[in-house]
């Protein structure tokens, strides 16, 4: 974890209202594992006053500080974003990460990738950071609402995964939710040893959890949780434990847990 | 001339600390919490998050909401609870030699005057600092900041329990400033931290429900800073204890008024959420400031306000 300034390299619209940022400074990538998060500090005025919580999707490969980047994946969806969205390149960031805990992997198990919406991008650094035979035997399926919002199953695509797509507007892949293609494919994506990593909205994640569990398979899940300080001291980012063992952080004990840590009801 | 490095020795009370720069409960953890970019004995001090006799679990999420130069939050003094501080932390912090000031909350006076008798003689802590300004509980809390009375008879009994340095945190909500800050240093405190959060809230307009878990929170950051200001004001011209603000300091320049207007520390909380170098920014522009104004000593620039009709 370091707080750095870093600059930005890329900031370009991948798909209608998502953006792929890069930013480089020194040491910015070298501790950063799947899963993880930073904290982005976005202007230096009080509004927006907190900083928002993204995942990493890749580092390098930039020439820029060595190759020594990160890149994020970041909808518009408030005024924070919306600023960052016109942010210039050569501008600098405040940045404070890797943080958290990320996806947890052993070789023996086979990928099963499920992505909602932007969540997807937190998959991408997982499947980059795989052993290339497994990245090539994994299967992934992306979901969102429509057909031109699903650059994340299309750049898991180019990285060699199996890929199925599916837009609630029937656009592009599989008509319907990324949980309801599951379903539909279930019998041709199981298969000993099969092992889930989802990221998505919090009622994806449940449904996915459940699921997981009714098939004995072991699920691990990133959650999104308003966050304030990333560090594990301002305690707003609580996510409860399932059997009434309290709260955990999602900055510090997640943002990625076994499905089975959590109470979902 | 004083071009040389000014003193930033801050004296509260019996206690003398190297600079007047603190970090405010609840957004520091309980100092034993890696933060990032800060070696923590730069601090003041660090007054601690707020703990319990008993562990508390706290409010479920969401706990907190971003607002206009702000946030909400309704954490609900989540904590470990008195004897995990004592067995875990504790031991861990006398070690670091950070300045700690253990912030403390309680649903009865009872529970108070234990907290203050078991944590009032222990070595490694500088001093207490009552919480009777939380916003976001149903018992106790802000209910003690609010009634002068009760708050003046929960002072008494604390004070009785310790001789340790002893705070009290106000509540800006629901009392005039001088009311409360009044009855707490007649019953004895040492200081004055003013203040906690305000009470506020946030609609979810699509799904016409609020947008913390409970329903109302209490406000933080720069959106607060000029209504503390006023209180510390108020409350600093009139109290025989020193006063500490906080409240929305965000830059050397939020610090600088609050002393100026004759606070004699400065608490920073939410503002380093966001810019994790806050707490040494603030002390680089205290030094700067003092030097520029030929100020020697602390006490030079506390309270040096002039023009106020």
């Amino acid at each position: 974890m370091r707080v750095c300034r870093a600059k930005i390299d890329l900031l370009q619209e991948v798909q209608p209202g998502a953006f792929l940022l890069g930013l480089a400074a020194p040491g910015i990538s070298h501790e950063a594992r799947p899963g993880q998060f930073y904290m982005l500090k976005i202007g230096e005025e009080a509004d927006p006053f907190l900083p928002r919580p993204f995942s990493w999707l890749r580092r390098g490969p930039q020439a820029s500080c060595n190759g020594d980047r990160v890149e994020i994946l970041f909808q518009v969806v408030g005024k924070g974003t919306a600023r960052l969205a016109r942010m210039p390149l050569g501008e600098e960031l405040q940045v404070l990460g890797p943080l958290g805990r990320g996806w947890e992997f052993d070789t023996g198990g086979f990928p099963l990738l499920l992505g909602g919406g932007i969540g997807a991008a937190s998959l991408i650094s997982l499947l980059e950071e795989l052993p290339p035979k497994l990245r090539l035997d994994s299967w992934a399926l992306v979901g969102a609402r429509s057909g031109n919002q699903l650059w994340c199953g299309e750049e898991m695509s180019r990285m060699g995964a199996k890929v199925m797509l599916a837009s609630q507007d029937g656009l592009k892949g599989f008509h319907g939710t990324v949980l309801e293609l599951l379903k539909h494919e279930q019998d041709s994506l199981l298969r000993a040893g099969t092992e889930v990593f989802a990221c998505g909205p919090w009622e994806m994640l449940r449904q996915v959890a459940l699921w997981a569990s009714s098939k004995g398979l072991p699920c691990q899940i990133s959650v999104e949780t308003p966050m304030a300080c990333g560090v594990g001291v301002c305690l707003g980012c609580a996510v409860r434990l399932s059997g009434s063992r309290g709260y955990v952080r999602a900055c510090q004990e997640g943002p990625v847990f076994r499905a089975e840590e959590i109470e979902w009801d | 001339m004083h071009d040389a490095a000014p003193d930033l020795r801050c004296r509260l009370g019996g206690l003398t600390l190297p600079n007047p720069v603190l970090a405010a409960s609840g957004t520091a953890g309980y100092g034993t919490e890696r933060l990032p970019g800060i070696d923590v004995n730069q601090l003041g001090a660090l007054v601690t998050k707020g703990i319990s006799l008993e562990p508390r679990p706290g409010n479920p999420p969401p706990r907190i909401v971003e607002t206009a130069c702000g946030m909400l939050n309704a954490i609900g003094l989540q904590n470990i609870g008195l004897k995990v501080f004592l067995g875990e932390h504790l031991p861990l912090l006398r070690e670091s030699g950070l300045r700690v000031i253990v912030n403390v909350f309680g649903e009865t006076e009872e529970q108070y005057a234990r907290l203050a008798s078991c944590l009032g003689n222990e070595q490694g802590i500088l001093g207490l600092e009552l919480n009777v300004s939380c916003p976001n509980v149903k018992k106790g809390g802000v209910a003690f900041g609010r009634d002068p009375e009760t708050l003046h008879h929960l002072v008494k009994r604390v004070r009785a329990e310790t001789s340790m340095p002893l705070w009290v945190k106000l509540t800006p909500d629901g009392v005039e400033p001088l009311e409360a800050a009044q009855a707490s240093w007649e019953a004895g405190c040492d200081a004055l931290t003013v203040a906690n959060t305000y009470l506020g809230m946030a609609v979810d307009v699509e799904k016409r429900r609020p947008r913390l878990s409970i329903g109302t929170g209490g406000l933080s950051g720069p959106a607060i800073r000029p209504l503390t200001l006023y209180r510390v004001w108020k409350v600093a011209a009139a109290a025989p204890v020193p006063v500490i603000a906080c409240g929305g300091v965000s830059s050397g320049r939020d610090a600088l008024e609050y002393l100026i207007a004759g606070a004699k520390a400065v608490q920073v909380g939410s503002g380093a959420f966001g810019n994790p170098r806050l707490y040494q920014e603030v002390l680089i522009s205290l030094r700067d400031y003092m030097i520029r104004h030929k100020m020697a000593t602390l006490e030079q620039l506390s309270g040096s306000l002039e023009g106020m009709p």
